[in-house]
């Protein structure tokens, strides 16, 4: 339960800025000027009053120029509100509906006649239920309450400052205040229960695990027989060959090793792109960097419960490296990480994000042997140059690619036609691409890279 | 190359800065499919509309002494009506002038001094009640409530229209034995230094 009051009390103000930019904690007063037309009305009163000599129109002319004054008259209550903002989740799962309780009291001794109140919903929180904004008028010590429910999406977020405008009761000069809160709530995503069978490169590496390596040796699977040296415990000898030929055999199991995974999420906003426009109306609910994630998130915990070691960097303006390691701290750290990083917080568009000294980095940080899992959506060619490169350096690479394109015009499949060029070169080269299209799950598009693999 | 055809989520803002409504904000959610999911729903509060409706027809009702009169300002009206409904202040403003007109001619007419100040009140009254819902659903839009901020801000010009209009009826009544033209250009002037006064 986040819970967090303040007061705030508005500076009066002087000139009257065009701009109505408002940080917070600043105020600053404007003129509607909404009853200009009303005294131009009642001049026109006057003249045609006297003109045809007729008392009740300089009667409402009168009544006109009482309201020209009456807006002139007004001015707006200096404002000391108190808010308290109540978070009903400051820990929520992603799709979860958080409450969000705004009271805000008026702590002034004069009463304000016109409030409106505009709460600042974190950026990219969707309200589902009620409005974070509402007008009203508070009596001294009086208070009010804003209720409505966001659905929480995953990342770290902060709630803006709230808007406040307080107009006189004539509406003539409104005074707008912004007023920072500083409450926030954090969605992370658990990592889901391991039932993703990642079909990881073959590996040479010394250490025991559970990928079969492409070696004879202590194991559970037959891998092959062969002459029998000085040396080979006798539960080895394969009796039965030795019995027919004469000849001692031994028998190898295959070598199941545990391999070094770097996870490589491509979280560039350039990369961020989901069919939109209602191609698969179904299908765009998310976009391409919140199914990278969730594809990370499976993947790392399938190594994870096979005892690999796994670690995570991005394609990213910020810094994002996580050693690979196995333990339960680790698995608590990437699962934070994968969660509330500003790397995977939807960034700036025009961030220009090097890919290359990304990868440089990368490879400068991890064990030689270690294999590397990237999720990209594969729009352009950096990222398949990149690839390619770390391949070639011996970090054996596996692409899971989500789908973003549509076909819905020439421009979208010229992209789609594009990107499957990338697929195929790549598994050309013997890199293996899950191509994981917005309808599938992503077990069965792994589950392809199994079947149709030739490494 | 391709990201310029497809278009990312991320360049998508919200038309305002602090709106957190499902229609502005969008991100991480589904993409609507027609532009106008995206626009923030600003037509006014039924309440707002229906004190303009009131308010313009107090005014109508008092400019009937001359039928083309009450016809102007009737016509008006719809407009200003119409204005405020679609949150449309062009449609609200020409609205306001054809009412302000009908009165205006109404009292040229010969209306009583009652009827003009009843129908110059009613409406200065149906423009500011239409020109705060326009407002109040500019700066929160159709789902905020509004009710109370509405019903005080049209209670307080109600009451200021009703004041000053009773106050001059009461000057000019006291004075028409005299010389009613005197007390009137007094009232007059009276006004027009309290707003020179205010200016300062």
């Amino acid at each position: 339960m986040a819970f967090h009051e303040m007061g705030a009390e508005f500076p009066e103000v002087d000139e009257t800025p065009t701009e109505l930019v408002v940080g917070p904690g600043d105020a600053a007063d404007h003129q509607t000027k909404r009853w200009f037309g009303v005294s131009a009305f009642a001049l026109l009163a006057l003249a045609v009053g006297v003109f045809t000599a007729q008392a009740g129109l300089l009667l409402a002319s009168a009544l006109g120029m009482a309201f020209s004054g009456y807006g002139r008259l007004t001015s707006p209550p200096p404002v000391h509100l108190a808010i308290e903002r109540t978070i009903s989740d400051a820990a929520p799962n992603p799709g979860d509906e958080v409450a969000v309780s705004l009271t805000v009291t008026n702590d002034g001794d004069r009463p304000l006649p016109d409030l409106r109140l505009v709460d600042g919903v974190p950026d990219r929180a969707t309200v589902t239920g009620g409005s974070p904004r509402l007008a009203t008028a508070l009596r001294s010590g009086e208070s009010t309450t804003i209720e409505y429910t966001v659905a929480a999406t995953r990342g770290v977020h902060e709630f803006e400052p709230l808007t406040a405008i307080v107009r006189d009761v004539s509406g003539a000069t409104e005074r707008i205040a912004s007023v920072e809160q500083g409450d926030a709530f954090a969605c992370e995503p658990d990592l889901p229960s391991p039932t993703l069978d990642v079909p990881l490169r073959p590996q040479t590496s010394q250490y025991t695990g559970r990928t079969p390596a492409d070696a004879g040796g202590d194991g559970v699977e037959f891998y092959a027989t062969r002459e029998y040296r000085m040396g080979d415990p006798m539960s080895r000898i394969d009796w039965n060959q030795t019995a027919k030929t004469g000849d001692m055999r031994t028998v190898e199991h295959r070598v199941e090793r545990s391999v070094t995974v770097a996870l490589l999420v491509d979280a560039r906003p350039s990369a961020d792109v989901s069919p939109g426009d209602g191609a698969s109306p179904g299908a765009a609910a998310e976009s391409t960097l919140e199914r990278n994630l969730d594809a990370a998130r499976e993947v790392a915990a399938s190594l994870l419960a096979d005892g690999h070691s796994v670690g995570l960097a991005a394609f990213s303006e910020h810094d994002c490296w996580l050693a690979p390691a196995s333990s339960d701290t680790h698995r608590i750290e990437l699962r934070e990480t994968l969660a509330t990083h500003p790397a995977f917080s939807p960034g700036d568009e025009d961030a220009d994000v090097s890919v290359f000294s990304v990868a440089q980095r990368l490879r400068q940080r991890l064990p030689s042997d270690a294999q590397v899992i990237l999720f990209s959506p594969l729009v352009d060619d950096f990222v398949f140059r990149t690839t390619v490169r770390l391949d070639a350096h011996g970090h054996r690479t596996t692409v899971v690619s989500p789908d973003p394109t549509t076909a819905d015009t020439s421009g979208h499949r010229l992209a789609s036609v594009e990107r499957r060029m990338r697929i195929t070169r790549l598994r050309r080269r013997g890199l293996p691409v899950a191509d994981w299209a917005f309808d599938e799950s992503l077990a069965h598009a792994m589950a392809r890279i199994r079947g149709g693999r030739s490494v | 190359m391709s990201d310029a055809v497809l278009g990312s989520t991320a360049d998508r803002s919200a038309e305002d800065p602090t709106a957190g409504d499902p229609s502005t904000d969008g991100h991480g959610t589904a993409d609507p499919s027609t532009d106008d999911d995206w626009s923030f729903d600003q037509s006014p509060s039924t309440l707002g509309v229906a004190t303009t409706m009131m308010a313009g027809l107090v005014a109508v009702a008092a400019t009937t002494v001359s039928p083309p009169a009450a016809v102007l300002a009737l016509a008006g009206l719809a407009l200003l009506v119409v204005g405020v409904r679609r949150g449309s202040n062009r449609a609200h403003k020409f609205g306001t002038a054809g009412l302000f007109a009908g009165v205006l001619l109404a009292g040229a007419a010969g209306a009583s001094p009652t009827a003009s100040l009843v129908a110059f009140g009613g409406a200065v009254l149906a423009w500011d009640a239409g020109e705060n819902a326009i407002s109040l659903s500019r700066q929160l839009g159709a789902r905020a409530p509004t009710r109370r901020a509405t019903v005080v801000h049209v209670a307080a010009t109600g009451a200021v229209a009703s004041v000053v209009g009773v106050l001059a009826l009461v000057v000019y009544d006291a004075s028409k034995t005299g010389q009613p033209t005197t007390a009137v250009a007094l009232l007059l002037v009276a006004a027009l230094l309290f707003i020179w006064l205010l200016d300062d």
